[in-house]
């Protein structure tokens, strides 16, 4: 009951300090919505308490996810430091409190749908519902594509808890009807798409054809926008196949190393979606930043958190002062705001790597445990 | 790349610590050994699997097969030799059938024996000819049309008419028609025995006076600039006028430098004046126009003011100051708007303390700037209220000979001939000279093309540009025979396409690109962003080849 109090307290909280911001500064969801760092040609949409809702579905969805205790105890590995972690009225409240959360909400960007498919599918995925899981990753591919990405970790994730929770299922079976059913899924939409637009192809380019050749070069907090406009004409092509074959190389080399932790995969590769996609928002590194908290147990292992949080705080705040300086005032040039997103790229990239590190540092901890708590040294 | 980095220590970095430091590493567990090697093949299965294919797809240049044979051939002239067959009309109402076609016999003799200059010939023919066959045969009106467009154009027609009060033939040239009529006396009736009478000999020469200039323009232009007798003034008018372009924008431009006149009816004088000959030059060019009105213009400061004479009582510029007259840096005259090339006309009206303002040497009132417009002086009637002033607006009227200046300056810009006195003479003379122009532009430019794809092997070769060669060889084909055929508006018509696409053809934008982009600078390109990223996974494959090869010693050694 005590939680549950908690619970609603941190909800009602969220839900009112959301509409207490659009009461107060009217002008903020415009303001908002127009901003470079939270708006990308791809997310943007309108209508705000709907969106207050949304946050607040995927607060719930990041408590199942927390409860489960997926992040410290998986079927293959068993976190070193259990005891250290929040529960998940907590999880959510960090969720639901975080700038970066609060600013794409009140932006109204359709990211956050996609938010909400990818961790539906992890909530699914941990209670055992791999169907609905598959189903809710379909949605999500569907929306913004990068999603697929994200198959084979949850399909280990799936597998591991079917394995715990009833019997272990014939791998390859398991895969490839998961597959058909995330194929039938996503075609099946495309199918109502085709319904509803009548123009197939047009509607194929206009949408996945728009994340994958990356025309729009509006200014983002990624890292492509600039590279392209550099890029001579004749290998924008080479490049666009280099990034994007660098944005999937990551899942099998995240898959086979951290096999023993399926969920801890899907958080790094979205951390890694943050950084290295066509058109990353906040939005995208505040789902990270969702997970994140989830390894709790890991925060005492990593070594540049220090350095790592001031480059992203660094960035959030010179990154508007960057921009409107550069479009606004002209005072400044693009790089002034480029070279802020490259410190953004490298705060997310130096979490992630520590993260990874600790991760990794928590396995051999367990593999020795003689040399826990002692001095680790890079060869 | 951190998770092949970031990995424990290798069996060989272990054996080499063993040795200096007392603390030593775990031994790797085969477990991880298997899952390092798993990262590993993970990363190069993307690589090679789906990166080395994008990269040979999109870096392979397309280049499309181009006939590069046929394009220097006709660069070279090898396959079309321009003629121009010019097909005259003789009617002789007055003459018996026998009677006129010896005229015409004898005319064509004599005409022959002048000229020696074979690609352009004339060809007589007897107006009558053509009527009465097509009035013996039944033929529908569909054929007779068809007919009409494989017929040769008829370039003039020379009508021979008895006048009785004459002693020697004479002849007389229609200015607003392709139409020459000769009168002659009554009793110079060729006689059936005379092999070179007075008449023919006569038209004779005047069809050569006619079309002499247009053939010594034809004949400088295939020859390249070499000089012959008369050749100078041709090269000279040449020079003079603009590069054929397909449209042509044309700025008509009031200076002044007072407050007044600040309006002119500049658009009833354009339709007026100018439209009826912007239409008869449809088939060489399309125009554009635009107008303007400038006051308070001021003569630049480096120009030589105008000179009050005391003889002329007229203020006077020299003649060789007159490309100061154009104050280039403050007047607002762009030197090209849009695609076509620009010609400016500038109406200046002189302050009325400068007024009547005319050239120093000829009294003339306007010049031609060349290659780039033509200025005409406007000196309208002072009106005399308290002090001299110009009229607030010039009118239509008023406008005219400023009109029909910058109208001559038009023609001369776009290289009409001179002679004859017959505007429609001179655009067909025209027609022949710009047709035999592109066809020449539109051949070397495929030669250039053909031998740019030929030493640069490296650039791409668009299927956009085989589409445009092709286009353009075909309208060379059909150009050629076209002028064979004495169509000449048809063969500027081709001559147009064949131009433009072999111009598209040769300034396509992604092979120009490439032009200057040599293989070296391919490392600068690929290089800051693959290095970073190849350096550790060939580091990783590497090692992890190295400890298979030394795993499998190691097993065939036990």
């Amino acid at each position: 009951m005590a939680v549950d109090r908690r619970k609603i307290a941190v909800f009602g909280a969220a839900f009112v300090l959301r509409l207490l911001l659009v009461c107060l500064f009217p002008s903020l969801p415009d303001l908002l919505t127009g901003r470079v760092e939270v708006s990308t040609p791809v997310n943007s949409f309108k209508r705000p308490i709907f969106y207050f809702l949304v946050d607040l579905v995927n607060a719930q969805a990041l408590i199942t996810i927390s409860e489960s205790g997926q992040s410290v105890q998986t079927r293959l590995h068993s976190a070193m430091r259990k005891h250290i972690r929040w529960d998940g009225v907590s999880i959510a409240a960090w969720f639901l409190f975080s700038p970066f959360t609060i600013a794409t909400c009140l932006a109204r960007s359709t990211s956050v749908f996609t938010t909400t498919g990818i961790l539906y599918a992890v909530s699914n995925a941990v209670d055992g519902n791999s169907i609905n899981a598959i189903l809710a990753l379909g949605f999500a591919s569907y929306i913004s594509l990068y999603p697929a990405l994200l198959f084979v970790p949850l399909m280990l994730l799936c597998y591991d808890r079917q394995a715990q929770l009833s019997k272990t299922p014939n791998a390859a079976v398991f895969f490839l009807q998961h597959g058909a059913i995330l194929l039938g899924s996503v075609v099946g939409l495309l199918g109502f798409s085709y319904l509803i637009t009548r123009n197939f192809w047009e509607f194929m380019s206009a949408t996945y054809g728009f994340h994958l050749l990356v025309p729009d070069l509006t200014p983002n907090v990624g890292l492509w926008w600039y590279f392209f406009i550099e890029m001579f004409d004749s290998f924008r092509e080479f490049f666009l196949g280099v990034f994007w074959l660098h944005l999937a190389a990551y899942v099998g080399g995240f898959t086979a190393r951290l096999r023993r932790q399926p969920l801890f995969i899907i958080t790094s590769l979205l951390g890694v979606f943050a950084i290295f996609k066509p058109y990353p928002s906040i939005s995208d590194a505040s789902l990270y930043f969702a997970l994140l908290p989830l390894y709790r147990h890991l925060f005492p292992l990593m070594r540049y958190t220090f350095f790592a949080i001031s480059a992203l705080l660094y960035s959030s705040l010179l990154g508007p002062a960057f921009y409107h300086l550069w479009i606004y005032a002209g005072s400044g040039n693009a790089n002034f705001f480029y070279a802020i997103t490259l410190v953004w790229s490298l705060g997310l990239s130096i979490l992630l790597a520590d993260s990874i590190f600790a991760a990794l540092r928590d396995e051999w901890e367990q593999a020795h445990p003689e040399s826990q708590g002692k001095e680790v040294k890079q060869i | 790349m951190t998770t092949i980095n970031g990995d424990q220590a290798s069996p060989k970095a272990s054996a080499a610590t063993k040795s200096s430091t007392a603390r030593v590493p775990p031994p790797e567990t085969s477990e991880a050994v298997q899952t390092r090697f798993r990262v590993i093949a993970a990363f190069w299965a993307v690589i090679v699997l789906l990166g080395f294919p994008i990269w040979w797809k999109t870096t392979s240049i397309y280049r499309a097969h181009l006939p590069i044979q046929e394009m220097v051939d006709w660069d070279e002239g090898k396959i079309c030799r321009p003629v121009f067959p010019l097909e005259i009309h003789v009617a002789a109402p007055a003459m018996q059938i026998s009677e006129s076609q010896h005229l015409l016999r004898t005319t064509q003799h004599s005409l022959d024996d002048f000229n020696e200059f074979a690609a352009h010939h004339l060809r007589l023919k007897l107006a009558n000819d053509t009527s009465a066959s097509n009035a013996n045969g039944d033929q529908t009106a569909e054929t007779e049309h068809e007919a009409a467009e494989e017929r040769a154009d008829i370039a003039l027609t020379v009508r021979v008419l008895p006048q009785d009060d004459l002693t020697a033939p004479r002849s007389e040239i229609h200015a607003d028609a392709t139409q020459l009529d000769v009168f002659y006396p009554p009793n110079q009736v060729p006689l059936p025995s005379s092999s070179n009478p007075p008449l023919s000999a006569f038209i004779a020469q005047e069809l050569q006076g006619l079309y002499s200039e247009e053939k010594a323009t034809i004949a400088h232009i295939l020859s390249g600039e070499t000089a012959g007798s008369d050749s100078e003034s041709i090269s000279r008018r040449l020079r003079r006028s603009m590069k054929y372009a397909d449209t042509y924008h044309l700025s008509f431009s009031l200076f002044t430098p007072g407050p007044v006149p600040s309006s002119w009816d500049i658009e009833a004088a354009v339709k007026e004046y100018l439209t009826p000959l912007l239409d008869a030059f449809a088939p060489i060019s399309n125009f554009t126009v635009d107008t303007q009105v400038q006051l308070y213009a001021t003569f630049s400061p480096m120009a030589p003011p105008p000179v009050y004479d005391e003889a002329e009582t007229a203020w006077t510029l020299k003649k060789e100051d007159l490309s100061a007259f154009i104050n280039a840096a403050e007047w607002p005259l762009n030197p090209s708007i849009g695609s076509g090339p620009t010609l400016n006309f500038v109406l200046y009206v002189p302050a009325p303390s400068q007024s009547p303002m005319l050239v120093k040497e000829n009294r003339a009132s306007s010049w031609i700037v060349p290659q780039w417009g033509g200025v005409s002086l406007l000196n309208p009637p002072l009106s005399e209220e308290l002090s001299p002033s110009n009229p607030k607006h010039l009118t239509q009227e008023s406008l005219r000979p400023a009109f029909m200046t910058f109208s001559h300056q038009l023609l001369t810009l776009l290289g009409t001939p001179a002679t004859p006195s017959s505007l429609p003479l001179r655009l067909q003379t025209l027609i022949r000279v710009r047709a035999a122009t592109l066809l020449l532009s539109a051949s070397s430019t495929m030669g250039s093309l053909a031998r740019l794809t030929e030493s640069l092997p490296s650039i791409p070769i668009p299927a956009t540009v085989a589409s445009s060669v092709s286009t353009t060889l075909t309208h060379l084909g059909t150009t050629c025979s076209s002028l064979r055929d004495g169509r000449f508006a048809a063969a500027l018509a081709s001559a147009r396409v064949a131009e433009t696409e072999a111009e598209r053809s040769f300034f396509e934008k992604s092979m120009v690109g490439q032009v200057y982009f040599p293989d070296e600078h391919k490392v600068a390109v690929y290089l800051p962003l693959l290095g970073p990223i190849g350096v550790p996974l060939i580091v990783g494959l590497l090692k992890e080849v190295k400890r298979l090869i030394a795993g499998r010693k190691a097993r065939a050694g036990a």
